[in-house]
C-alpha cells in the first residue's frame, strides 16, 4: 500500500508536463550599470572603504567605540590583503582620534639588578630623556676623573693617607726609639717581625746571648715581651685606624662625587620633576653614582673587577643608560595601529637578548627588545589567528596579557626549560589597547569550541560578508571598487564592457547570478592580468577580451589534469557515452579542484539489481572510497524506494551502485538524483540517454536538492560533448533550485542559443526520470496500480517478481530442513 | 748620556710587592734597562733564629709565635720563590729583560756588593709604617743613600697618564738635561726641563694628563750627596718617580 503522502506525491505525476530547457537568458545575468555614466574607469569616482560589509563596520565601530576590558575585536571573512587593509585605515581614522600614548622605557633598578624598572613618558620626552642620561654619562666620564686628579682632592686625600700613616708611624717610631734605648732590635722575617737583642746596631750573636747569666737573659727576654706586647698593642690598632682611613677617604670620595654630580641630575631634574617615578630613579642614580664613583676614575678592566659593582655585557656606565622601549618621538599623531605578521612569543610579548660574555649567556635591561603588544599599547594590535595559533605560547601569552592588563616579557627558553642562564625579571608594563584578530570561519568557530576564554576576551564579532545582493545600485560601487583597485595598483583604465565581465565574474566566483563576490583580492589579480595583457597588445585601455583573455588563461593555466581526464574520455580509456541509451546507467557529474580553480567532468554511474534482502549496495561505500555524505544519500535512495513502491512484503532487491572508473575516492551526495535514476532504470530495465548527464541530491520524497558547482559541471559535459561534436540533443539536468547560481561561459550558452545543448531544470525525480528515459513515470491510478506501462509500474512489477522469488527460495529452504 | 745598564732592585722584603714590582718593571722598560732583582739572605735573622726564647709577631693571625729554625729557613725560601716569580712574570709581561738572584749577606752589604756606578738602585717605599720601623729596611735606606749609583725612588702612590720627562736642573749644563732628553727622545715623549732652585711644579691640576710627569731626573746636591729627605718630599708632591743622578758618577762600570 501507498502511503497517503506518496498518493498525493502520486496525483502530482500526472500533472507534469515536458520540462522545458532553459532560455540563454536564465544561463547568465549580465551586468546592468546603465545607472553609471562611464566610458572608462577613469570616469569613475573611485569606492573609499568597505563594500556591503555594514554589519562589520558598525562591529568595528563597537569595538573601538567601548573602553572597557575584554571588547577586541575577532574579524571574520576579512583574511584577503585588501580586505585587512581597508579594516585597517578604518581602525587608523579611530586611531587619530585617540590619545598618542606614552614612550616607554626600561632603566637599571639599583637596588635589584635583575628587575629592571619600567618608566613612563609623555610621548615624545623619553627620547630626550634618553640622550640627557647619555650626555650625563659623558659628562660624568670627562668630570670626575678630572675631579679626582685635581690638586685639591689629591691633598686632601694625601692629608688623610699621610694623618693615618702618620698615626701609624709614630707608633712604630716610639716602640722603635724605645726597643733602641732597651738595645733590642726590629727584624723582618717572612712571616713578620721578631724583637731581638742588639749591640751597636747589629744582632748579638746567639753563642754571646747563650753565653750570658740566666739572670741577664730573662732581663731581656722581659724586655722583649714587654715590647712585643706593645707591638700586638699597635698592630692590632692598624685595622681599626685603616678603617677610619677608608671611612674618611671615602667620606672625601663622596663630598668630592656629590659636588660633581649634582648640578648634573639636578639640570637633569629640572626637566622632569613633573613625572614622580623619574624624580625618583634620578636620586637613585645620585646615590648609585656617589656609592660606585669608582668605575668613572679607575680605568675600565679595573672598574670590572670591582665584584659586585661590575657590569654584564658593557662598560660599567651602562648601568646609567636607558633603554628606550617605545617611543611616539617619530610616529604620527594619536593611537598606533600595529600589525605583527609574525606573531612568536618573543615577538608579541618582547624579548630578552643574551650575549656570550666569558663563557656564560648574560643580560642586562639594555637588552630588552619590545614586542607588537609594547608597540602596540594604547592603540590597535591586529594579528593573523592562524598565525597566532600555530605559534607555541603566542595565544595564552596573548589572553594573560588581555587579562593581567599588563605585558610581562617571558623567555621562551626558559619557559620551556632549555636554558638557565641569567635572566632577567623587568617590570611588568601597563597595557591598554584592542586587539584585533583576523581570521576565517573555520578558525574561529573551532577555537570558540575549543577555548572558553575565546568570548571572554573578544566580545565583538565582525563577520566579513562574501558576497552582496545584485542589485544595479550593488553593481554600480563594484564598478566603483574596480576604479578604486585600477587607481591604487597603478593600471591602465578599463572601459565599460570590461567592468561589465568583471561584475558578471565577480557573481560567477560565488555561484550565484544574484550575488556578488566581496573577495577584493580576486578582483584586484583578475584586472592585475587584463592590464598586463592590454599593455602587452599596446592598448590604452583594458577591453573586455583582455579580461575575457585573463579568465581564460587562468583557467588553461591549471588545466593541465583537466585535459588529461578529457583525454580519456574521449580516447575512450574513461568511458563516457554521450549518444545512444543503457539501462541501469548514467552520466553523472563531479568538480575537482586544482591549483584554485574548479572544473567539472562526467563519471559514468552504473546499477545492477537482483533479487535479496531489500539492501542497496553502495560499493564506495564497502571498498571504504565512498565519504559519509556520499554513503548518506546512497541510504536516501532505500527511503525513497520504501516510500514510493510500499509493498505488502519486505523488498526483496538486492542492488549494487558503483561510480565506475573512480580511483580516488568519491564523496559528496551531488549524484544521487544520478544514482536513483540508474537504480530505477534497472529495476524498471528501462534504458537511460546517454547524451544526457544528471546532477542533484535527492531527498526520501524523491525532491532534487540543489548542489554546487553547477557552473563547473555542466560545462565540463559540454566540453566533451563538443569535442565530440554537438548533436542537438545533448543536455544536462540540474536541480532547478541551482538555476540562479548560474553564469555559464559564452560558449555554452552560444549553443544553448542555437539549440545545439541544453540544460533542464528538474525539481523532482519524476521529471528527471520522465526526461532520461523519455517514458512516462506513471501514477498510482485508482486500482492502487501505477498506470499501465509507466516506469514505476514496471518497477513494482519487478519488485513483486523479486518479492516471490525470495518468498519460493525462502519455503525451499524451510521445506530442506532436517526434521521438517 | 745614559751609560747605565742595569736597574738592581729588592733587598728588603716589602719591595716584592706586586705594585712596587709592577712600577719597578715599567720603570725598567721605560729606561730601557735590565732588571735585576735581589732578594737578600739576612744571616742576622738566622742567627736570630737560634736565640734561645726567641719569638715573631706574626701578621697572619696577630700573635706571637716562638721562632722555629727550620720553618724559618723553609719560609725564607719560599719568600725568594715567590719574590722571583713575581718579578720574571711582570717582566716577562711587559716584555722586559731580568735576572734574579739570592744574596746571603746583610742589607747593607748587599747594596754594595751588587750596585756597581753604572746600575741604577730603586728605592721603594713600603706602605706599612712598622715596615719601615724595622731595622733591614733602615739598612737599606742607609745604603743607598751611601751609595755611589744612581738612585731611583718609586712613589708611593703613582698619577697615572703623565708622558713628560723633566729635568730638574742646578745649571744649564746639568746632565740630568741630557738624559731626560734621550729618554724622551726614545719613547717619543715630551723632555722639560725646569730650576731645581726654583722649581714651578705646583700647579700640577692644570696640567693635561700628557704633560704631567712621566720620569723626574735631578743631579744629587754634591754638597750633601746623602741626603734623601728632599727627595722624598718631591716625589710625595710630584706623584712621579725620580732619578738621581750621583753628582760625580765614577766610571767604572
Amino acid at each position: 500500500m501507498a502511503s497517503k503522502s506518496e498518493k498525493s506525491a502520486s496525483k502530482t505525476n500526472s500533472e507534469i508536463g515536458p520540462v522545458k530547457p532553459l532560455t540563454p537568458e536564465q544561463l547568465l545575468r549580465r551586468a546592468d550599470l546603465s545607472a553609471l555614466d562611464f566610458k572608462t574607469t577613469k570616469d569613475l569616482t573611485p569606492l573609499k572603504g568597505l563594500m556591503g560589509q555594514r554589519r562589520a563596520i558598525d562591529a568595528i565601530d563597537v569595538a573601538t567605540g567601548i573602553e572597557n576590558v575584554g571588547f577586541n575585536l575577532f574579524v571574520l571573512g576579512a583574511s584577503e590583503r585588501l580586505a585587512r587593509e581597508s579594516v585597517t585605515v578604518t581602525l587608523k581614522g579611530s586611531a587619530q582620534a585617540r590619545p598618542t600614548p606614552p614612550d616607554w622605557i626600561y632603566v637599571n633598578n639599583f637596588r635589584e639588578q635583575h628587575k629592571p624598572t619600567a618608566i613612563a613618558f609623555p610621548a615624545g620626552r623619553g627620547g630626550k630623556f634618553k640622550d640627557a642620561m647619555e650626555s650625563l654619562v659623558d659628562d660624568l666620564m670627562a668630570a670626575l676623573p678630572a675631579v679626582f686628579q685635581s690638586d685639591e682632592y689629591q691633598a686632601q686625600r694625601s692629608a688623610v693617607d699621610e694623618k693615618f700613616q702618620k698615626l701609624q708611624g709614630d707608633a712604630f717610631a716610639e716602640l722603635q726609639k724605645k726597643a733602641s734605648e732597651k738595645q733590642i732590635a726590629l727584624l723582618r722575617t717572612p712571616m713578620g717581625f721578631a724583637l731581638v737583642p742588639s749591640r751597636d746596631g747589629k744582632v748579638v750573636p746567639p753563642e754571646e746571648f747563650n753565653n750570658l747569666g740566666e739572670d741577664e737573659r730573662k732581663q731581656i727576654q722581659a724586655v722583649i715581651r714587654e715590647l712585643e706586647t706593645e707591638l700586638e698593642h699597635i698592630i692590632r690598632q692598624i685595622p681599626r685606624w685603616e678603617k677610619q682611613r677608608r671611612e674618611e677617604t671615602k667620606h672625601l670620595n663622596s663630598e668630592t662625587t656629590q659636588a660633581a654630580v649634582d648640578p648634573e641630575i639636578d639640570e637633569i631634574l629640572a626637566d622632569y620633576s613633573d613625572l614622580p617615578r623619574v624624580v625618583e630613579y634620578l636620586e637613585a642614580v645620585r646615590e648609585d653614582l656617589v656609592k660606585n664613583v669608582a668605575i668613572f676614575i679607575l680605568r675600565d678592566e679595573e672598574a670590572s673587577q670591582t665584584g659586585e659593582d661590575s657590569y654584564p655585557t658593557g662598560n660599567a656606565f651602562d648601568r646609567y643608560k636607558v633603554n628606550l622601549l617605545v617611543t611616539r618621538a617619530d610616529h604620527e599623531e594619536g593611537a598606533p595601529v600595529i600589525e605583527e605578521l609574525h606573531p612568536t612569543l618573543s615577538n608579541l610579548t618582547g624579548r630578552i637578548e643574551h650575549i656570550a660574555a666569558q663563557g656564560v649567556l648574560a643580560t642586562n635591561f639594555r637588552l630588552i627588545k619590545a614586542g607588537s603588544l609594547h608597540r602596540a599599547n594604547g592603540g590597535f594590535l591586529l594579528l593573523d589567528a592562524r598565525g597566532l595559533l600555530t605559534e607555541a605560547f603566542s595565544w595564552t601569552a596573548l589572553k594573560r596579557a588581555l587579562r593581567s592588563r599588563t605585558i610581562k616579557i617571558e623567555d621562551i627558553n626558559q619557559l620551556i626549560g632549555l636554558t638557565s642562564t641569567i635572566s632577567l625579571e623587568p617590570e611588568p608594563i601597563p597595557l591598554d589597547l584592542k586587539v584585533v584578530l583576523f581570521g576565517d570561519r573555520y578558525t574561529y568557530y573551532l577555537l570558540s569550541l575549543f577555548d572558553p576564554e575565546l568570548h571572554e576576551h573578544f566580545k565583538v564579532l565582525a563577520d566579513f560578508e562574501d558576497s552582496m545582493e545584485r542589485t544595479p545600485e550593488s553593481e554600480a560601487l563594484m564598478a566603483r571598487a574596480v576604479a578604486s583597485i585600477i587607481e591604487r595598483e597603478q593600471l591602465l583604465p578599463m572601459d565599460r564592457a570590461g567592468v561589465e565581465l568583471v561584475v558578471e565574474n565577480s557573481a560567477r566566483l560565488i555561484e550565484h547570478s544574484g550575488k556578488l563576490g566581496l573577495s577584493p583580492d580576486q578582483v584586484r589579480d583578475l584586472l592585475v592580468e587584463a592590464s598586463h595583457y592590454a599593455k602587452a597588445a599596446e592598448r590604452e585601455v583594458i577591453s573586455r577580451d583582455d579580461v575575457q583573455k585573463a579568465l581564460d588563461q587562468r583557467i588553461d593555466r591549471a588545466s593541465r589534469v583537466r585535459e588529461l581526464l578529457q583525454e580519456q574520455v574521449l580516447k575512450k580509456v574513461a568511458l563516457i557515452d554521450t549518444e545512444g541509451s543503457r539501462v541501469g546507467q548514467i552520466n553523472g557529474l563531479s568538480v575537482m579542484k586544482t591549483a584554485g580553480e574548479s572544473f567539472g567532468h562526467p563519471t559514468r554511474i552504473t546499477c545492477r539489481v537482483r533479487p535479496g534482502s531489500g539492501k542497496v549496495v553502495d560499493i564506495e561505500r564497502e571498498v571504504e572510497m565512498g565519504g559519509p555524505i556520499h554513503s548518506k544519500g546512497v541510504l536516501i535512495l532505500s527511503g525513497f524506494l520504501a516510500g514510493r513502491f510500499a509493498l505488502d512484503a519486505p523488498m526483496s532487491v538486492q542492488a549494487s551502485l558503483v561510480f565506475e572508473q573512480s580511483y580516488g575516492g568519491v564523496e559528496g551526495d551531488s549524484a544521487s538524483s544520478a544514482e536513483l535514476y540508474t537504480l530505477l532504470s534497472a529495476l524498471a530495465d528501462v534504458p537511460i540517454r546517454q547524451d544526457l548527464a544528471v546532477t542533484g541530491s535527492v531527498n526520501q520524497h524523491g525532491d532534487v536538492q540543489a548542489i554546487g558547482g553547477a557552473n563547473e559541471k555542466i560545462e565540463g559535459f559540454f566540453d566533451i560533448c563538443k569535442a565530440r561534436g554537438l548533436t542537438g540533443s545533448q543536455a544536462v539536468l540540474i536541480p532547478a533550485s541551482n538555476v540562479q547560481h548560474l553564469m555559464l561561459r559564452a560558449d555554452v550558452i552560444a549553443a544553448c542559443e542555437e539549440g545545439k545543448f541544453a540544460i533542464y531544470p528538474v525539481s523532482t525525480i519524476d521529471e528527471g526520470l520522465e526526461l532520461v528515459t523519455g517514458r512516462p513515470v506513471g501514477r498510482r491510478e485508482d486500482d492502487g496500480q501505477f498506470t499501465e506501462g509507466s516506469v514505476y509500474r514496471m518497477i513494482e512489477d519487478r519488485l513483486k517478481a523479486f518479492t516471490q522469488v525470495r518468498k519460493s527460495l525462502a519455503e525451499d529452504g524451510k521445506g530442506n530442513k532436517p526434521g521438517n | 748620556m745614559i751609560t747605565y745598564s742595569r736597574l738592581v732592585f729588592g733587598f728588603h722584603q716589602a719591595a716584592f710587592n706586586t705594585a712596587i714590582v709592577r712600577q719597578t718593571v715599567e720603570a725598567a722598560g721605560l729606561l730601557d734597562l735590565e732588571l735585576h732583582g735581589i732578594y737578600v739572605r739576612d744571616p742576622e735573622l738566622m742567627g736570630a733564629a737560634r736565640l734561645s726564647g726567641l719569638r715573631e709577631y706574626r701578621l697572619l693571625g696577630n700573635r706571637v709565635e716562638a721562632i722555629d729554625i727550620g720553618s724559618l729557613g723553609d719560609s725564607i725560601e719560599a719568600a725568594a720563590r715567590r719574590a722571583q716569580e713575581l718579578v720574571e712574570a711582570e717582566a716577562a709581561h711587559k716584555k722586559v729583560r731580568s735576572r734574579f738572584e739570592v744574596l746571603t749577606s746583610a742589607v747593607g752589604e748587599a747594596i754594595q756588593a751588587a750596585a756597581k756606578a753604572s746600575d741604577i738602585v730603586v728605592l721603594s717605599q713600603p706602605d706599612s709604617a712598622l715596615e719601615r720601623s724595622s731595622e733591614p729596611y733602615r739598612q737599606y735606606l742607609q745604603a743607598v743613600s751611601q751609595s755611589k749609583s744612581a738612585v731611583l725612588l718609586l712613589p708611593r702612590r703613582s698619577r697615572p697618564g703623565g708622558s713628560r720627562i723633566l729635568a730638574l736642573a742646578r745649571t744649564p749644563q746639568d746632565k740630568s738635561i741630557d738624559v731626560a732628553r734621550t729618554i724622551a727622545d726614545r719613547v717619543h715623549g715630551l723632555a722639560g726641563v725646569e730650576d731645581l732652585r726654583n722649581p714651578q711644579h705646583k700647579s700640577h691640576s692644570a696640567l693635561k694628563p700628557s704633560e704631567r710627569e712621566r720620569l723626574v731626573i735631578a743631579t744629587r746636591d754634591p754638597a750633601n750627596n746623602t741626603l734623601f729627605s728632599q727627595w722624598l718630599d718631591l716625589i710625595g708632591e710630584r706623584q712621579a718617580p725620580v732619578l738621581l743622578l750621583p753628582s760625580e758618577p765614577d766610571t767604572d762600570g
